[in-house]
């Protein structure tokens, strides 16, 4: 059956060799001058510009078809070479075929049984389904088995070696072969000893890779350009092929007139440089050819390979319209499904509506507006474009707007622009996983940038350090209705990538919390009505009597916006892992415990309601709905928000302050470390320092050291962290998971400690040391890249200098990381893009071959796995004390 | 056949001297078990998976586990179905279905 618009099926496509027969009947004609315009500017005849190749200026018409600009593509031309030359696309396979072949006979060098045999073994091959790189696995590997036969069974004659001298000159022993001795050895090769080196002769015959007929593309494919000043400006192909065309002369007279052998050589080595450049201007071996202005030249290889080539530009690449690109900064107050549109975008972003009998009174109003209608200086949607059911276009102006309207019929299209609550994709590059591209709302806001809650920078990785983002805007009814299904932001709260939430609280919003729930403050009337004025509600938490006064819990605030029927246990980020939990009577306020949708103890911090491991978000969204998830990370950001603004945060050097007998402390922690590292290199150097299995002594000694010093920092940072407590705003963030960690409060506080290149003390720089100012052979801590200490006193110029090793490596690592993940992330996509899950719980490829029996193995979806898992045993515990609580059964 | 090593008491082991022929790659600890499918039970076997013997993955004649197992079972033609019960990090075991191809 013929599909609506498809006029003609590819069967196959067969890939094979171009004889020059062939070359000749598709060549429109022959060039033989290398000039290409005459003085008036018309296009020479049999020149590499002749209009029988097509035409690339208006007005004039192609000689072979008489098509005109737009109605001819081209056609092909050819040039008689005047002496063969190899086509260096085709080298290797040239050298596999001369080497084993017999260079009198030409037969392959094997006994014709064996020659049968292997003939025998390709076809079953086939027969079986292997693949054309099977086949030519095996073909690869028949010809190195006639490759060993020194002597030609057939002939009895003795096969010299056969040398490569990239890029396309081949040695015998010695003596060079030229390309017409080449193609002479190709063409005394019978065609059944070919189909064993894996060549079909029914479409190929060898002689055909050494080249006496050159394909000339057509004028269409090599255009020149015109420049303002009026002269020509050829492309990169033609300089080519005209410098092709004056040494083939050269060399056409030169052989004619008879000239000494070595220039006749001379000018075909040239003429095969310049075939070669045609082809490919990076063949290793040879300098690329390059333009007057001294850029290398763009040929044929040039033009299809790599990222900007053909095939993953133009081929793969997909360019839309309807999209716009611009900063992006955030908006507390937007829902996270929302994204803030700048009026000058939204103006220009269009959408088309249909124009029917029942709202066609709507649209001609609308339409009269103008392109850029206001009320009372608010935005409103205006028309663009209107378009008639012949296909005409008509552009509203601030004009014609009212005279377009009256024309407005039922069937026609009319372009309107953004209005809020139309949804949109945006992304973020680099698209790494299915949450770098979700459906927004539109809301209209003022400004240049696009915005968006900062509950979605997890999942698209933005921040607001001059990121940019794309939007999209849908142009069908069916688009989006399925985005809004299915790309939606609230339908992504859940990862697939790691079966929890990836949308969620950062930063502030988890600090704020912190500060709203943790030992459960008490806030008086003007400060809830200050955290809640962001809040359009009525609704309050229920208040305590406090000496008189309406008091609020920061808990019952908390409370207030769980759903009634959560029940929810877990260990906050702050819990320190007491050997012995004691869960609701947890010191710390570490253990929350959410009962009916009251919070009766516990912190909320990133365990709760953080991007990533959210347990509250993770339980709404998995039981109670998107629209309830989104509803309550909305509200608790906004609330939290509210409640780091009225308390303030901010941080200074202040918070790295320890008390002077600490920082004593930890200075004997770090030199008794020190001096231990000083006598294990002692005990190393009289050879007294005990080996450790598996390791050389050198080993040991950097394993020990590396232990002590490590052991080191961790304790100056543990003694310094006894003098931080949560009234710390570092501490703070830091064990809230809301922003660093203890491990950067300690190396600002207490001492940076040991810097690593390659996971190793530094050994390299000076004659056995690292600088030039230590003992030779020192191995001590300062001379091998301890820092004593911390970012507040400020490092010593050794310390700085080993430190800035460490960064460097750091900054390479993840350069080179990114690159090489990039890579390999393309690899995957392209392995398994096509591969499909079907309903039966199989995966499969497109020819129908199963991949997996059972999707995972388990069949289980990962994004409604709770962390890959399909049983939530906790919740089942907690759900199951809840029923109980109430009596249930 | 006899083996003269038992690979699945071996912790390190030199590939140097030692014929392949005469490691039981099927008591490797990382070879999970594999079985042949009786013919009778094949057609079972693919209704149930909802494929054509064709679909199935492959598993080549030379394919060391399948030597083993023809020690066992006499000669496996091409064509015949090889079942593998492996260990599964989300399943715990998991069925698949080889089909053996000659080479
Ligand atoms: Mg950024
Ligand atoms: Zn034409
Ligand atoms: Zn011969
Ligand atoms: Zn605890």
């Amino acid at each position: 059956m013929m599909n609506k618009g498809i006029t003609k099926r590819i069967g196959s496509i067969k890939f094979a060799y171009m004889s020059p027969k062939e070359i000749r009947k598709l060549s429109a004609t022959k060039i033989i001058t290398p000039d290409t315009y005459d003085d008036d500017g018309f296009p020479i005849e049999m020149g590499l510009m002749d209009t029988h190749l097509g035409v690339i200026e208006p007005g004039l018409r192609c000689k072979t078809c008489g098509g005109r600009v737009d109605q001819c593509s081209g056609h092909f031309g050819h040039i008689e070479l005047a002496m063969p030359v190899i086509h260096v696309g085709y080298v290797k396979e040239i050298k596999k075929l001369l080497r084993s072949s017999c260079s009198e006979c030409g037969r392959v060098l094997m006994e014709d049984e064996e020659r049968d045999h292997y003939i025998e073994e390709l076809e079953q091959l086939k027969k079986i389904g292997g693949d054309p790189l099977d086949q030519r696995a095996l073909a690869k590997e028949i010809s190195k088995a006639a490759r060993k036969n020194k002597v030609c069974p057939h002939c009895k004659s003795e096969q010299r070696k056969i040398m490569l001298d990239k890029p396309t000159t081949f040695r015998e022993d010695n003596t060079k072969l030229t390309p017409k001795e080449v193609r002479a050895r190709l063409e005394r090769i019978p065609d059944k000893d070919l189909i064993p080196l894996g060549l079909n002769p029914e479409v190929v015959r060898p002689e055909w890779m050494v080249l006496s007929v050159l394909l000339v593309p057509p004028v269409t494919v090599r255009p020149s350009i015109t420049l303002e000043s009026g002269d020509r400006s050829e492309d990169d192909l033609t300089h080519k092929l005209v410098d092709i065309l004056r040494i083939n002369q050269r060399l056409r007279e030169n052989r004619d007139v008879g000239s000494p052998q070595l220039i006749v050589e001379d000018l075909l080595d040239l003429l095969q440089y310049h075939v070669n450049t045609y082809f490919d201007n990076q063949t290793s071996g040879i300098p690329p050819a390059r333009h007057r202005s001294g850029r290398t030249l763009k040929t044929l290889i040039q033009r299809l390979k790599g990222k900007e080539g053909r095939f993953r530009q133009n081929l793969s690449g997909k360019r839309v319209n309807f999209s716009s690109r611009t900063v992006i900064s955030p908006d507390p107050w937007l829902s996270i499904n929302q994204v803030g549109v700048p009026k000058k975008a939204a103006r220009e972003l269009t959408v088309p509506i249909r124009v029917t009998p029942e709202n066609i009174d709507r649209i001609k109003e609308m339409v009269a507006r103008g392109p850029n209608p206001t009320e009372r200086g608010k935005y409103l949607p205006g028309a663009n474009y209107i378009f008639r059911p012949d296909g005409r276009r008509i552009r509203v102006t601030e004009t014609n707007a009212e005279n377009v309207a009256e024309k407005i019929e039922v069937g026609f299209t009319v372009e309107r622009g953004l209005k809020e609550g139309d949804i949109v994709l945006f992304n973020r590059q680099p698209s790494l996983h299915r949450m770098s591209m979700m459906a927004h709302e539109v809301k209209i806001v003022p400004g240049k940038t696009f915005r968006l809650n900062l509950a979605v920078c997890p999942p698209y990785n933005a921040d607001f350090d001059g990121d940019e983002m794309n939007l999209h805007v849908l142009q069908s009814e069916e688009a989006r209705a399925e985005a809004k299904v299915i790309m939606r932001v609230q339908e992504n709260i859940l990862s697939p990538r790691f079966g929890g939430p990836i949308i969620g609280a950062t930063q502030d919003h988890i600090s704020g919390l912190f500060f709203l729930t943790h030992d459960n403050p008490l806030f008086s009337r003007r400060e809830v009505v200050s955290i809640f004025s962001n809040l359009e509600t009525e609704n309050f938490p229920p208040s305590v009597e406090v000496e008189g006064e309406k008091m609020w819990y920061g808990k019952d605030i908390f409370s207030h916006f769980l759903p009634d029927d959560l029940n929810l246990e877990f260990r906050s980020s702050i819990c320190e892992t007491c050997k012995e939990c004691k869960e609701k009577e947890c010191p710390e306020d570490a253990y929350v415990s959410i009962e009916d949708g009251q919070l009766k103890t516990g912190t909320i911090d990133e365990r709760g309601i953080g991007a990533f491991q959210g347990e509250i978000i993770d339980k709404i969204a998995r039981d109670m709905g998107t629209d309830k998830a989104r509803e309550f990370i909305d509200k608790i950001t906004t609330i939290s928000l509210g409640v780091i603004t009225l308390r303030g945060f901010t941080t200074s050097i202040k918070d790295e302050d320890v008390p002077r007998a600490a920082m004593r402390q930890i200075d004997e922690v770090l030199d008794k470390a020190a001096g231990k590292v000083k006598r294990l290199a002692e005990e190393y150097v009289e050879g007294n320092l005990e080996q450790m299995p598996g390791r050389t002594v050198e080993e040991t000694l950097e394993v020990r050291a590396m232990q002590e010093l490590g052991k080191a920092r961790d304790n100056a940072g543990k003694i310094a962290s006894k003098y931080l407590g949560l009234g710390n705003n570092v501490v703070v963030m830091a064990r809230t998971g809301a922003r660093a960690s203890m491990l950067n409060l300690s190396q600002m506080a207490a001492a940076l400690g040991q810097q690593a290149i390659r996971g190793e003390r530094p050994s390299r720089g000076y004659e056995e040391r690292t600088l030039s100012h230590f003992k030779k052979g020192s191995l001590g801590a300062e001379a091998r890249g301890f820092v004593k200490s911390s970012y507040k006193e400020g490092l010593q110029p050794v310390e700085y200098f080993f430190h800035s090793m460490a960064g460097r490596e750091g900054l390479v690592d993840t350069a080179v990381r990114t690159s090489r993940s990039g890579y390999m992330q393309r690899r995957l996509i392209h392995a398994m893009e096509d591969l499909m899950v079907y309903d039966d719980g199989s995966v499969k490829n497109t020819d129908d071959t199963v991949i997996q029996f059972e999707f995972g193995e388990d069949g289980i979806d990962p994004m409604r796995s709770k962390s890959g898992k399909a049983v939530d045993m906790d919740d089942i515990v907690t759900e199951f004390k809840a029923t109980k609580r109430r009596g249930g059964s | 056949m006899e083996n003269i090593y038992d690979v699945s008491k071996l912790k390190w082991y030199y590939v140097r001297g030692i014929k392949m022929e005469d490691i039981n790659v099927m008591k490797h600890r990382l070879v999970p078990e594999h079985r042949l499918v009786p013919v009778e039970k094949e057609e079972e076997i693919l209704s149930g998976l909802h494929v054509s013997k064709d679909k199935l993955p492959k598993v080549l004649r030379s394919d060391p586990v399948l030597s083993q197992l023809e020690a066992i079972e006499g000669d496996i033609k091409e064509g015949r179905i090889i079942e593998i019960i492996r260990e599964s990090k989300t399943a715990g075991k998991a069925k698949v279905y080889r089909l053996v191809v000659d080479r």
